[in-house]
């Protein structure tokens, strides 16, 4: 009748600074909330939504400064020097399930389930899948944003659909 | 005890067997069935009491502790050190931990002043009630630091509703983290080649010889001057690997949280 549950779970996003001659120091830059799945119909499938949304979102947070430093650059004096930074992130490690939600990718049954080529599901152990052709990152960015503002707005279920 | 089992020998009876075992049983053990069928007692108590000696649970008795050699206890022989003992013993429940005991150790050989090399400033013959006057003062003045400490690193929170539920995250930015790691360093490399950017390599000892770093270095210094330069960030999260609290909510069946106590370290 009675359940033990954990009454506050997060896990750290940490980062690391290439540039820095010392390595594998890492810092916490954020404290993601864990979403457990509720008592709701389509309770796993919504979880995972939300999961998405809330990863990508923090992410957005804790790098909102460093996308916009990154295009015009941050003054920093350097000793006596006044040089102009560009902030890049270059690399981002998660697992498959966070890799998933950040590429808006689908979870579980896909037609191409690999995040970086798109090879379809029957031939991905297959050696036709080495010669797949690979995901443009941005062209996919650029549907999911259109699939994004349609649904939002409720407009052309036909091309969300194809989308 | 010797009295009592004499007792209970004298009051029981040997108990008659109830017939001769059957020849399906003797065939199948093989060999004579076992005539012993035990006492039948005066009391059901002593039946019971019978039972459990003839388990022998007794004989298999050993002290809790063995004491370790050269054991000289009772060293805590004044109030004082009666205080450290019992804060010792009893901190957060269960007690200090190993590792917790040598930090207390330490703690307590700087407040005494007398570990070696510790350094000497204003504030080395003052006592804890020169700074804070009491108990609350005390709290306050913990908490204070921490919110402090919290503050000057910058640390933010939200409140981000999705789907019609609110999570709050934690967080800083990114950026303002690099600028002070860059500030404090002491030994930070700006471009690839030291003091210029350098061609794209095949040597993959440090993460600015990725191809990946190199192409937005030049691609910066192209399109801004000399004086500038790439801050590369690599970020990792892992959601296997938890936070937590240690609070616990006692939750009923369906769903509503009806106690929340901390666990006992």
């Amino acid at each position: 009748m009675f359940a033990l549950k954990p009454a506050h779970n997060l896990y750290p996003l940490r980062i690391r600074i290439v540039n820095e001659n010392k390595q594998d120091v890492w810092f916490t830059v954020a404290y993601i909330p864990i979403v457990r799945p509720k008592k709701e119909p389509g309770a796993d499938e919504r979880a995972r939504k939300r999961r998405s949304a809330i990863l990508q979102r923090v992410l957005y947070l804790v790098f909102r400064s460093t996308i916009a430093a990154s295009h015009i650059g941050v003054k920093v004096h350097f000793g006596v020097r006044e040089l102009l930074c560009f902030p890049r992130l270059l690399l981002y490690i998660c697992d498959l399930p966070e890799e998933k939600g950040l590429l808006c990718l689908k979870g579980g049954k896909t037609a191409r389930p690999c995040s970086m080529c798109t090879v379809t599901h029957k031939l991905a152990a297959a050696p036709e899948a080495l010669t797949a052709e690979d995901r443009d990152a941005l062209t996919l960015l650029r549907d999911q944003a259109e699939a994004t503002g349609l649904r939002q707005r409720k407009e052309r279920p036909s091309r969300r659909l194809q989308l | 005890m010797s009295k009592m089992d004499a007792l209970i020998r004298l009051t029981r009876r040997a108990r008659r067997p109830a017939g001769p075992a059957q020849k399906k049983t003797r065939t199948a053990n093989g060999r004579a069935q076992p005539t012993d069928a035990g006492y039948e007692y005066a009391t059901v108590a002593g039946e019971a009491r019978q039972h459990y000696e003839d388990l022998r649970d007794w004989d298999a008795k050993m002290p809790l502790m063995t004491k370790r050699k050269n054991c000289r206890p009772g060293l805590f022989n004044s109030y004082r050190l009666r205080m450290v003992e019992r804060f010792a013993l009893e901190c957060g429940g269960g007690g200090l931990s190993l590792i917790d005991q040598e930090k207390l150790f330490n703690l307590l050989d700087v407040w005494d002043r007398t570990m070696p090399g510790m350094p000497v400033d204003a504030g080395h013959y003052l006592g804890i009630r020169d700074a804070v006057h009491s108990i609350n003062g005390f709290k306050d003045a913990l908490k204070d630091d921490i919110d402090d400490a919290v503050e000057s690193e910058g640390w933010l929170k939200a409140n981000l509703e999705v789907d019609g539920e609110s999570y709050q995250a934690i967080f800083r930015p990114a950026l303002t983290v690099g600028l002070e790691r860059m500030r404090s360093a002491t030994e930070i490399k700006l471009w690839s080649g030291g003091d210029r950017p350098s061609q794209p390599t095949n040597l993959r000892e440090h993460p600015m010889d990725a191809d990946a770093f190199r192409q937005c270095e030049s691609e910066v210094i192209k399109e801004n001057n000399e004086s500038s330069f790439v801050l590369s960030f690599h970020a990792f999260s892992d959601a296997s690997q938890l936070s937590s609290s240690g609070g616990m909510f006692w939750c009923d069946g369906v769903g509503r949280r009806v106690v929340v106590e901390r666990a006992a370290p």
